[in-house]
Parts: C-alpha cells; structure tokens; sequence
C-alpha cells in the first residue's frame, strides 16, 4: 500500500505541474528578429535584382521625362525638387520648388510619405542631372520619382543658355558609319559595400553614385578617346547612318540587363554612353554606376558633336524655338511666394542642412 | 483499508481542485471567447462597412449610427467624421465608453486612417462579445478616394459604375465645402440626448 | 483502487484542454491588447521583404505563411510560401507551426486586413515568432516582388496619406445642399460617465 502512496503521490505532482506548466509557455522575450544570411556577390545579388522586379531601366517609359507642360498644369498636386546650386534656386525658381542638394535627396525622401504626392518631379538646369537621379532613386524603389525633361533651361529663358551652351559641330569629322562589334561578356564588376543585404547594399551604391560627378564633355571625350568603351544608345537604324567614332550600339530599352547584353560591357574600363540629349544615357550611366560600372554619360549627346546633322536629320536636335519658354519663376529662399502653399510647410529636418558652397573649377567641368 | 482508501480519495480531491484552480487562475476570466472562437467569429460575420454605405447613412442623417474615430485626439481635431466620437484605441475598453460601444441599438463603426485600428478595435470587443460593431473598410484615406476626390470611371465602365460615380461625386459636395472642420463645428448644438438602451427610438437625435 | 485511479485520470482529461499543447489560451486580455494596439514593430517593410526575398540564400529560420483560400493560393503565391487557410488557423498542425518558436512565420493574406487579424490574433496569443506583411498578395505581388517601387517610410497605410483639412477645405461645396449649416457636429472628444450620448443626430 505504500507504494500505491508514493506512486499516486508522485502521479499528483507531476499532473499539478503539467497543469500549472502549459499556460506558461509563451517565451517571454523581445520580438524575433530575421536573419538574412549576407550576399556575397554584391553586383551578381544588384543585376538580378534590378532584373527580376520590374527591369525599371528597360521599361517601355524609361528614363520616365515628363515635359515641362505637365509640371506647369500640376503645381499643387506634384512635389517639386529643385537639385541645383543654392545660388541658382536663389535666382530663380518654379513656384513650390523645394531646393534640396542632391548628396541630401535620399534622406531627405526617406521619411517622407512620397505617396501623397501623385509624383515628385526632380528639377536640374538641363534635365540630364534629374535623369541621372531620378534613375537611382527609382531603381532604390522610390516608384513614383519623375525628371523634368530639359530643365530649367526649357522652362524660363533666363536659363536657356544652359543647353545652348552646350551645342555643337565642333567634332563632324568623329563621325563614323562603320560598325563596331560588342567586347566579348565578361564579369560584373565588383562592388564591395560594407551593406550586408540587398537594401544596404542599394542604399550604400546610390549614395555613392547620387554624388559622382559623372558626366563628360565632348572635348573632354575626344582628348581621350581611348580610355573610353564608348557605348551608343539609339536605334539601330540611326547608329548604322551616323555615330561617334569607335562606338558600339545597344539596343535601347531592352539590351542593358543581366540576360541580354550587359555583360559584354567591360568591367575594368572607363564607360561612356551618350545619346541624343544626354538625359536618357545618364539614366543607363546612373544604372551602370550601380552595378559597379566606371561609367559616364556624354553631356549633351549627340546634340554636342553633330547638332546640324541630328537637325537635318530630326534626330532630337535642340531647337530653341520649341524648348524656350516663359514659365513664370519665384525669386529667393521661400519655395513660394503663397503663403498657404503646402511647400512652404514641409516639415523635415533634412532641410535644415548647410547648402554647399559653389566650388567650380570649371562650369563645364560640374554636370547638372 | 477503508481509512486508506479514504485518505487517497481526499487525496485525489485536494490533487484536482489543486489542478483545476492552478489551471483555471492562470486563465484570466474575461477571456470568455477562445481563440478558436473568435478565428471562427472573424471567418464568418459581417465585419465591414463601405465608404459608399457610411456616405448614404450619413447623407440620410442616420440617428443610428455612431462613428468611433479611433486616432489620437490630435489627428481627430485637424478632421473627423461629422458626428464622430473620439476614443483612442487604447482607451476603447476603458469603463466610461463601454456603454457607447457595447450596445444593441445603434450601429456602431470604428474608423482610423486605414482599416488597421478598426480592425483591433473590431476583434478586442469581439472578445468581449460586443454586437453591432463594423469596420470601416480603408479608413479615411480609402473616404478620400472613394468619396471626396472619386475618379470618373472610362468610357466603357458599366451602368452600375457610373451611377456609383455620380453618387459619390454628390456625396463629395455634400461633405466638402470645409463643413467638417473643427472651427465649424464650436458654433453647432452638441448632442445632449444619451442613449438609453433598449427604449424605442432611444437613439440620439432631434435636436434643433 | 484501480476504479479510483481510472476515475481520476478520466477527471483529468475532462480539465486538460491545456495539457494538449496545440490548444491555446489568449494570453493578453483584451484590455491588454488594446494598451498594445498601437505596437506595430511586427510589420515588414518593403525593404526587409525585398531584402529576404532576393538574398541568394534562403534562409532556414523563416516561413512564408499564405492565409488564403487553397484556390487562389494554387493560382500564385511568395515562393516557399505555405498555406495556411486564415479559417483554420488554431487547427491543430497549425497551431503547431505557429507555436514552433525555432522558427519565423511571416504571414500575409488576401488583404492588409485579413493579414491584421491574424497578426493580432497571435499577438494576443502572446507569440513574438511572427511578422506581417501589409497590402495584401496582389499588392505585394505587383508593388514589391514584380516591380519594386515601394519605398516610403509610409508603407503602412495608417498613416494619413492626404492632408484631410484641406482636401475638404479644397472640395467645393455644392449648390444643393447648405452643408455648414445642416450638419452635426462634435467638436472634442466626448468623455462621459456611464450614460453615453451618440454623436450627432441633430439636423
């Protein structure tokens, strides 16, 4: 009978403890983190990435210009950002323009809701620097960023010389019709950022390339020809009628992607892809830059080197009659000059950051 | 024998009540629904109310409805609902609301800025076995789109579309016009009749 | 004796819903959950979606869990994914998956308000191995997986996409109703002791 004691005594304690033991398993702890094993092939994990969720480069609108009409109709509805010098916003601004550098412009769309405006429009003297950063502001997801095409040169007058500058027939006899065959595919470059996963990583090569001054002018081109792998990025039909010389063509909208043709760029040496008006080759440059690429855009495009023939030709060519207009602009500091307008208020502490200073070696020499 | 016997016997008596108050006061009372339950109360009843039946009820000055704006009070004075009540949802089971909450007469329904606050505030009075609550399906940001700034359907867009279009385009001007601003809103009566629950037409109306 | 000890156990049984380690308890009283409502550290930003989905390697400390119906789930789903009805979620095998704390669930489902339920539900539960997705299956599928374009820190949708006071402010009142002064209105929170008024009602 004692052993029927100490078994139903053993049996009781072991039922009162499975009991009282089963409501408390919750694991008293913070909340569970992810882990995410690193990525070793950074520009492999990059090319993928940009390939498989939406290819943003190669899609049928890229580099995604809207004209300066549109912006004009949707002062109130688009968020407006101005990248140029603080000195240039000072002289001159579209009304509700917020003037944000672009080292800044990341931080500063980070932790604003971008999707209350239906878009935010990116506003440069020329359009070729708004193309440039509106491309890696859409490859870092930022869906709903637009580059206002031509620039602040198209909008008012009194910046027009921005792209009259730039025109030229200095260079007729770099034109060539002979065709250059794509570099054999190689391997990506190699990117080694200190991000461990694919959003560092993004982040990390965006501010890197947001900053670089990446842009080349056709004397600049010429004088070292050889160092550049010189990519032309227009139809085929036009590029087998006309090109600078040594150029080799890509297919637009569709040949710059991991699958296709981009691994025939040469990893180890300076790029350069220029097309009509500069603005879409900055795009490819910005993607290319990216990925780890030593690229470069040609300021201007074809409009630099051989402006009379892309006229006679109606290759895209700078027209003044068509690109001036008298849009009106705001002087000073205030992104308006209606007090109740809704640029005036941003609230973020990004805008309280120091404008750079005006370091300018050479105008020319400082893309836009 | 007998006397053994009777001790295990008052022993297993003590041994379950031991067991069954350890188990059951580990179980906090209120927790009348279980789990199961509700995942099956959730599946199976109606839980939302639209953007377009909330606009028709309100148009039709519907003295069953009450709003819950479950922001913070802040975010509810800048713009509300007409005729909203703030609670903020941690406060929603606090005791002095429980009687506009819990009730069977009015139609109650629980906004925020999206369907998220509702939703939680929809499941807690669940628990508690509350009726007559709905969530409103995309909270204010879903009331602009659908209601204040409505998009014209295309050309080729059914009957239903377009009827539904004109609608809204109505209710648009009927809310817009800044009626719903606070300012406005210190010069109106405020709603002085309390519900008395289950009294015919208990609901609050007919001032003015 | 025998007899007493077979009573006893069946006794034990009758009280074990607990002892079943499949069946839960909320562990939060609802008082509680509404205190913990606000907490959204469990949701998932884009970023951290993109982040897992397109890392080389999967990791083996996480799950995908489709909350949709078997049907639509077959049609399309997150790579890995496994389906787990929203209906059957304290099922057993299930309950299981969701109380193995070896492993993250991340949960998404028809909608950001199917995904919120659950999600809550387990919060009050008081698991702390789960993550949600916001939007919805079509939403991720189309704005994060398909074509990466969500990138705001205002990804969850609780935070108020328009400035309300100005779109009324802006959306012209019609000729046919004289709004400013049929409308009822409540100004300030309501606080009132036991007898409640509803809000509005006036006209």
């Amino acid at each position: 009978m004692k052993k029927y004691n100490i078994i139903l005594g053993i049996l009781l304690i072991l039922i009162s403890i499975s009991f009282s033991s089963c409501t408390n398993d919750v694991v008293e702890s913070t909340h569970a983190t992810i882990n995410i094993p690193p990525i070793t092939n950074q520009s492999e994990a990059l090319a993928n990435f940009f390939n498989s969720s939406g290819d943003y480069i190669n899609a049928i609108n890229s580099p995604y210009l809207i004209s300066i009409d549109d912006v004009k109709d949707n002062l109130d509805n688009y968020l407006i950002i101005d990248t140029r010098y603080h000195e240039d916003y000072v002289s001159g601004h579209i009304d509700g323009a917020i003037n944000v550098d672009r080292e800044h412009i990341i931080n500063f769309l980070k932790p604003l809701n971008i999707y209350q405006y239906p878009k935010i429009i990116i506003v440069d003297n020329t359009g070729q620097g708004a193309s440039y950063i509106a491309s890696i502001l859409r490859a870092m997801g930022f869906g709903n960023v637009f580059p206002m095409k031509d620039g602040m040169a198209s909008w008012n007058k009194k910046f027009a010389f921005h792209w009259q500058n730039g025109i030229g027939d200095k260079y007729n006899n770099y034109i060539d019709t002979k065709i250059y065959k794509k570099a054999k595919k190689g391997k990506l470059p190699t990117v080694n950022t200190k991000g461990k996963t694919l959003s560092e990583i993004l982040e990390l090569q965006a501010q890197k390339a947001i900053n670089f001054n990446y842009s080349v002018t056709i004397d600049n081109l010429i004088a070292n020809i050889d160092d550049y792998y010189i990519i032309n990025y227009w139809q085929k039909a036009k590029y087998e009628k006309a090109h600078l010389k040594g150029a080799h063509w890509y297919e637009p909208k569709n040949s710059i992607n991991i699958n296709k043709d981009l691994l025939t760029i040469p990893a180890n040496k300076k790029i350069l892809v220029y097309c009509f008006t500069g603005q879409n080759s900055s795009a490819i440059t910005a993607y290319l830059r990216l990925l780890g690429y030593d690229a470069y855009s040609l300021r201007f495009g074809s409009n630099s080197f051989m402006h009379s023939l892309s006229l006679k030709n109606g290759w895209h060519a700078y027209n003044a009659a068509d690109k001036i207009h008298e849009y009106p602009i705001v002087t000073g500091v205030n992104p308006s000059v209606k007090k109740e307008s809704k640029a005036n208020t941003i609230k973020n502490p990004d805008l309280n950051f120091k404008h750079r200073n005006v370091i300018q070696p050479d105008p020319d020499e400082v893309c836009d | 024998m007998k006397k053994l016997d009777a001790l295990f016997v008052g022993l297993l008596l003590i041994g379950s009540l031991w067991a069954f108050i350890v188990n059951t006061a580990s179980n906090t009372p209120t927790n009348r629904i279980q789990p199961c339950d509700i995942i099956n109360i959730i599946s199976q009843s109606d839980k939302y109310i639209t953007t377009d039946e909330l606009a028709r009820r309100l148009m039709s000055d519907d003295p069953t409805l009450t709003l819950i704006d479950l922001r913070e009070n802040k975010e509810f004075v800048s713009y509300s609902l007409p005729g909203a009540i703030n609670i903020p949802i941690e406060k929603i089971l606090d005791n002095e609301y429980r009687d506009i909450i819990n009730q069977d007469v009015q139609t109650v329904v629980f906004y925020s800025n999206s369907s998220d606050l509702a939703v939680k505030a929809w499941m807690l009075t669940k628990r508690l076995g509350y009726k007559n609550n709905f969530i409103l399906k995309g909270g204010l940001n879903n009331w602009v789109e659908t209601i204040l700034r409505p998009t014209e359907p295309s050309e080729t867009a059914s009957r239903e579309e377009f009827e539904r279009y004109n609608f809204r385009k109505a209710a648009s001007a009927y809310f817009g016009g800044g009626s719903a601003t606070g300012e406005v809103s210190t010069s109106a009566p405020k709603p002085k009749v309390a519900i008395k629950r289950k009294k015919k037409q208990a609901a609050g109306g007919g001032c003015d | 004796m025998k007899k007493y000890i077979f009573i006893y156990l069946i006794g034990i049984l009758a009280f074990s819903s607990c002892s079943n380690s499949n069946k839960k308890t909320f562990v939060l009283t609802p008082q509680e959950a509404a205190k913990n409502a606000q907490y959204d550290a469990y949701v998932i930003s884009p970023q951290l979606l993109a982040d897992i989905y397109y890392s080389q390697e999967k990791s083996s400390n996480y799950q995908f869990v489709d909350l949709r119906t078997p049907k639509v789930f077959e049609n399309g789903h997150i790579d890995g994914a496994i389906n787990i009805p929203f209906i059957t979620i304290t099922k057993n095998d299930n309950c299981k998956t969701f109380l193995n704390q070896d492993r993250i669930n991340i949960i998404y489902g028809e909608n950001t308000e199917q995904t919120l339920f659950a999600g809550y539900f387990l919060q009050q539960l008081g698991l702390k191995n789960y993550f949600i997705i916001l939007g919805g299956y079509d939403f991720i599928k189309n704005n994060i997986i398909d074509h990466y374009n969500v990138y705001s820190a205002h990804y969850n949708p609780e935070i108020a996409q328009y400035d309300y006071a100005k779109i009324i402010a802006e959306t012209a009142g019609n000729n046919n109703y004289s709004i400013s002064t049929s409308k009822p209105k409540v100004s300030a929170p309501i606080k009132r002791k036991k007898k409640a008024a509803a809000g509005g009602g006036c006209d």
